[in-house]
């Protein structure tokens, strides 16, 4: 069996991590019969944008609304012209459905024709803070709160329905790891929020 | 982790790594399955919710500790957790002891859970990659544990009646197995001069006892004290643990003994 998530044993230059995590190119270096080294670059971001929109495909199977990709958990793509290399962030370690997308994303990689590794790494912890726009938008239509911001002084985010705020915490444990269950005093019913 | 580490290891710095990822790893895999009891027997529907989801997270902790151990050549990690005996295990018996009730359940998770806050704390900066980035991350998960039970403990008390005796009952038991908690067992030093553990375990407790006095005195329980420090010769930290143990692994690997090989 191999292990759900890796110890991350590159180290990302300063200059990658500005680039941003996602973003990252790298290129061919293989030295040709002359000693000299190729680097073909456009075909390496071609493929890295294949990728990325590969992975706007694979959904958490938890919540269907939204991608892995907008959830924050894609942390590097890396690419050369003919290699991808993905690594996922886990929203929770014990989260059991890492497997599921895991697979899903190697599938779905496979079957646009890309040679992809996926591995879950802890490089950083996954933060809600990494969920983009779109995905917050999909999430609130699905019925989920998005979470609070850091710092925020309740845990307890906006109803998903009628936008009140001043909630309370029903359970900080829901169906999901990811998950807790609020209560709006307006609509006078429960709803899911992401863990702040 | 890293074979790249591993060739860096002196045999006893990776003895005293082994031994300690192990006792994280049986920590975490015995109180989720203690939690995952209750599931169906918990007060409410809320909790039954609340402890199984709180399992999960444990026993997801204890597998990313056994695949750390299967990296360094310690076996497979359903091997680790079904298959080792009790002479092996390194959990602290705080953690194998039956649930007993609710009041008990909550003292006893309320107390390892900032245990554990603190000693994630120390770990995220921990010479070991694995540990290190375990440990930020794990962090941020534990932390709705201890929301979770330190609410329960001050409503237990505030609560006063049965509440408040049963929860007083369970200061005693619980403060019994503090001193095997709190041990880091036999390689304690390694571990802090490798910077495995990159903090004196007594600096660990002092921080500990820090944030649950306030918590038990808001509940209306008078502070115990901490434990007299002795020097540990048993326990589990040892591989020297009760009857409790025995019967938690009997149960838990019941399923995976009726067919090891088979794939889930």
């Amino acid at each position: 069996m191999e292990p759900m998530i890796r110890a991350d044993q590159t180290t990302m230059t300063p200059d990658e991590a500005v680039a941003g995590p996602d973003r990252l190119t790298k290129c061919d270096a293989a030295a040709g019969a002359d000693g000299a080294v190729t680097c073909d670059r456009a075909a390496a971001d071609e493929l890295r944008e294949r990728v990325l929109a590969v992975l706007d495909e694979v959904k958490d199977p938890e919540i269907p609304a939204v991608s892995v990709r907008e959830l924050g958990m894609v942390y590097r793509v890396e690419t050369t012209a003919h290699h991808a290399h993905v690594q996922l962030l886990p929203t929770f370690v014990g989260c059991p459905a890492l497997d599921l997308i895991r697979a899903a994303a190697r599938r779905r990689l496979a079957e646009a024709g890309i040679r992809a590794e996926v591995e879950f790494v802890l490089s950083e912890p996954w933060t809600p803070d990494r969920i983009t726009p779109e995905g917050i938008e999909k999430l609130r239509q699905f019925g989920i709160a998005p979470p609070v911001r850091p710092g925020a002084p309740s845990l307890v985010p906006p109803c998903p329905y009628c936008g009140a705020e001043g909630g309370e915490i029903e359970n900080l444990f829901g169906p999901t790891p990811c998950r807790a269950i609020f209560y709006c005093r307006r609509c006078r019913q429960p709803f899911e929020g992401f863990k702040p | 982790m890293p074979a790249k580490l591993e060739q860096e290891l002196t045999p006893a710095v990776r003895t005293a790594l082994v031994d300690f990822v192990r006792q994280l790893a049986d920590d975490e895999l015995t109180l989720g399955h203690r939690d995952s009891e209750w599931l169906g027997l918990a007060p409410d529907v809320e909790e039954d919710v609340a402890f199984s989801s709180i399992a999960q997270d444990e026993i997801g902790h204890a597998v990313y500790y056994y695949e750390i151990l299967q990296d360094l050549g310690e076996g497979h990690p359903d091997e680790l957790a079904f298959d080792r005996p009790p002479s092996a295990r390194r959990n602290a018996l705080l953690l194998e002891r039956s649930n007993g009730d609710w009041a008990y359940t909550i003292l006893r998770h309320f107390v390892y859970d900032v245990w554990d806050a603190v000693r994630l704390q120390a770990l995220t900066r921990s010479s070991v990659p694995a540990l290190a980035q375990g440990a930020a991350k794990m962090l941020r998960e534990e932390r709705y544990h201890r929301m979770h039970m330190e609410m329960w403990v001050r409503s237990l008390g505030q609560a006063g009646g049965e509440a408040l005796q049963r929860l007083t009952a369970a200061v005693q038991p619980v403060w019994a197995d503090l001193p095997d908690l709190f041990d880091f067992g036999p390689h304690a030093d390694t571990l802090v001069s490798s910077g495995i553990l990159p903090e004196p375990p007594a600096a660990l407790v002092d921080a500990w006892a820090q944030q649950v006095r306030p918590v038990l005195e808001a509940a209306g329980l008078p502070w115990p004290g901490l434990p007299a420090r002795g020097a540990h010769t048993a326990g589990g930290r040892r591989g020297v643990h009760t009857p409790g143990l025995e019967e938690l692994l009997t149960t838990m690997g019941s399923v995976h003994r009726l067919d090891p090989a088979a794939r889930w």
